[in-house]
């Protein structure tokens, strides 16, 4: 495909996540017209009182809003962080939980809501942190696991993340029988979805989301070069070993923000880049902001649907996403083989 | 009615100081034991909103829906309600959003028979129907001292009957001790063989129960004739001599009014036990 077709790709999608983001805060348990969503912000901003504006207000500002933009945030942060592992391992297969990050925020929530923790009075604050130093600490034993005097090896960085999951499983499940007051709780949370969450989750995601999206996108010729073999890599003078546990941390950030602030939420960091990868192509100057953009589009999607389609009741995101990720991947599959015979 | 002034400034079930500024004319409410609870004092036309689960009484399944454990947000801001009533089920982290979002929401705590009368009273003052409140409790109170007369003139007194409550007759989970159900089958003149298995809501092994024999088996679902299923367990005497009962869950799975209610009618069945034998 020509640059100007990529770029092409590019624009629709900004352009596609700005309806879905315009749709998703507009519709669900009220409805709202984009005028009336536009009056209600117009006198926010004119220095009213959300709280004596109404139910509408509270619904926009507390909860739509928030809650779209947290949305868009994940799906990018999932994509991106997906593009960058799949680089890393040379593998279309690998996604942002491959190196342990789901198990160790799994883990880390699970602690804080099965024995009733809270951090300064708030659990919501102590679900979100726990579970973001439960993905970062175990993602770093996977690395330090994996780090051999010649760098960073890819198998053991598989084959570690495999274990240490497996094992964080089963602490996950002790854990969840031991303080069964919470149970059903902890289930709900390990699902993964966005039901009530927004300012709260913001503060975490919006920082983490930026640093790795911005690291990504400044190591994008050099995620180009993990593509050859390692020894042409370094022969075009990129240090192999640092590019590589840089991409690690910067991923490794991104999805732990994501999971910690919106539960497990799979296949958005494995099908969203790999689609976009068949589109633009490897080269990530574009297959970063491509599966970025269309990450953010699919989650909002996901989500939207995941609150309307059986009203009021909520979803599970993370289903919605499998449902019809999974078939979406497969598809992509066939294609992809047919397109080769 | 009886003047409460406002503002109120209150400690809630979850130790939470709450302002209740002026008398609170939408509620919702978040559990069904705490619908039954606003509509015995006289709060019901001022509740807005319920779970699916509220059913009780029929003017409250009627009202608009918020969910059930998980409710939905944007149903409960949407209706702007000026207090969102819970109990101690409600999950901590449902509470802090839904106080983030600028809801005053009050938590009871109707753990035990005094937590339950404790409810109402709380229920009652920031309502602004403390009258009620205070009827009701009397009420109960009244009942309750009858009842411990009858239960200590009679035989259950120095020997209580042995029971076993189960929430359904497969996989026999039931109320241990410290549970208001525990509560309510002690204070009826039973002696819960539960209490002795550690947890709040132990599942029992069939094998205990066999081995413990209880005189009466309580089920909150299901009937004898799933108990006769069991070929070990047709060998109990409560099932052999016919001596199951079903309770209404509705009743005796919410810590209310009605529970207390139900605490004779028990006192009756043990007492009709005691005497067949």
């Amino acid at each position: 495909m020509q640059p100007p077709k990529k770029n092409g790709v590019l624009v629709l999608g900004l352009i596609l996540l700005a309806l879905v983001m315009l749709l998703a805060v507009g519709v669900g348990s009220v409805n709202m017209a984009p005028a009336e969503i536009i009056s209600i912000i117009r006198s926010v901003v004119q220095g009213a009182d959300p709280e004596h504006l109404g139910g509408q207000a509270m619904v926009l500002l507390g909860l739509r809003l928030p809650r779209v933009i947290l949305a868009a945030l994940v799906g990018a942060a999932l994509a991106g962080s997906g593009v960058a592992f799949q680089a890393l391992f040379q593998n279309p297969l690998a996604d942002p939980y491959i190196v342990g990050v789901s198990a160790g925020a799994g883990l880390g929530a699970t602690v804080v809501i099965g024995f009733g923790l809270a951090i300064l009075g708030s659990q919501v604050l102590a679900v979100n942190l726990s579970a973001f130093v439960g993905a970062l600490a175990i993602s770093y034993l996977v690395y330090r696991i994996a780090y051999q005097r010649r760098g960073v090896s890819n198998l053991l960085l598989l084959l570690a993340g495999m274990a240490v999951s497996a094992f964080l499983s089963a602490v996950i499940s002790l854990v969840m029988v031991l303080g069964s007051r919470n149970l059903a709780e902890t289930v709900y949370w390990l699902m993964g979805g966005f039901t009530g969450r927004g300012w709260s989750e913001l503060w975490l995601a919006v920082p983490c989301v930026t640093v790795g999206l911005a690291g990504l996108w400044l190591l994008r010729r050099e995620l180009n070069m993990l593509l050859l073999p390692e020894d042409d890599a370094r022969s075009l003078g990129v240090d192999v070993g640092r590019v590589k546990v840089m991409v690690l941390g910067y991923a490794s950030l991104m999805a732990a923000a994501g999971v910690s602030v919106s539960g497990l939420i799979g296949f958005v960091g494995l099908v969203v880049p790999h689609g976009a990868r068949m589109v633009v192509g490897p080269d990530h100057r574009y297959l970063i902001p491509t599966s970025v953009i269309y990450g953010a589009v699919v989650m909002v999607l996901a989500d939207l649907l995941a609150r309307t389609a059986v009203a009021p009741l909520e979803l599970p995101v993370g289903a919605i996403t499998a449902l019809f990720g999974a078939p979406f991947f497969l598809y992509l599959l066939i294609k992809a083989k047919s397109g080769r015979m | 009615m009886q003047a409460v002034p406002f503002p109120q400034l209150i400690v809630d079930g979850a130790k939470n100081v709450l302002e209740i500024k002026e008398q609170p004319m939408r509620l919702i409410s978040l559990s069904p034991g705490v619908t039954e609870l606003l509509f015995a004092i006289g709060a019901g036309e001022r509740v807005v909103a319920v779970t699916t689960w509220c059913n009780y009484p029929l003017e409250a399944s009627k009202l608009e829906k918020v969910g059930d454990m998980n409710i939905n947000f944007e149903v409960v801001a949407k209706l702007a309600p000026d207090l969102v009533v819970a109990d101690n089920t409600l999950q901590q982290t449902t509470a802090e959003r839904l106080t983030n979002l600028g809801l005053t929401v009050l938590q009871v705590k109707p753990a035990n028979i005094a937590g339950i009368l404790d409810s109402i009273e709380l229920l009652g003052r920031v309502t602004g129907c403390l009258d009620q409140a205070q009827d009701l409790v009397g009420e109960l109170t009244m009942l309750l001292s009858a009842n411990r007369r009858k239960v200590e003139n009679s035989s259950l007194a120095k020997n209580p009957v042995s029971v076993v409550v189960l929430f359904d007759p497969e996989e026999f989970y039931s109320a241990g001790s410290g549970t208001y159900i525990d509560e309510v089958i002690t204070r009826a003149g039973g002696a819960n063989l539960a209490a002795s298995v550690p947890g709040a809501w132990p599942k029992l092994s069939v094998e205990y129960v066999l081995a413990k024999d209880p005189e009466i088996i309580l089920l909150t679902y299901g009937d004898r004739t799933d108990l006769t299923k069991n070929p070990y367990l047709r060998q109990l005497s409560a099932v052999k001599a016919g001596r199951v009962y079903t309770l209404d869950p509705d009743i005796y799975n919410r810590p209310t009014d009605r529970l207390i209610k139900g605490i004779p009618p028990l006192t009756e069945l043990f007492l009709q036990a005691r005497e067949a034998r």
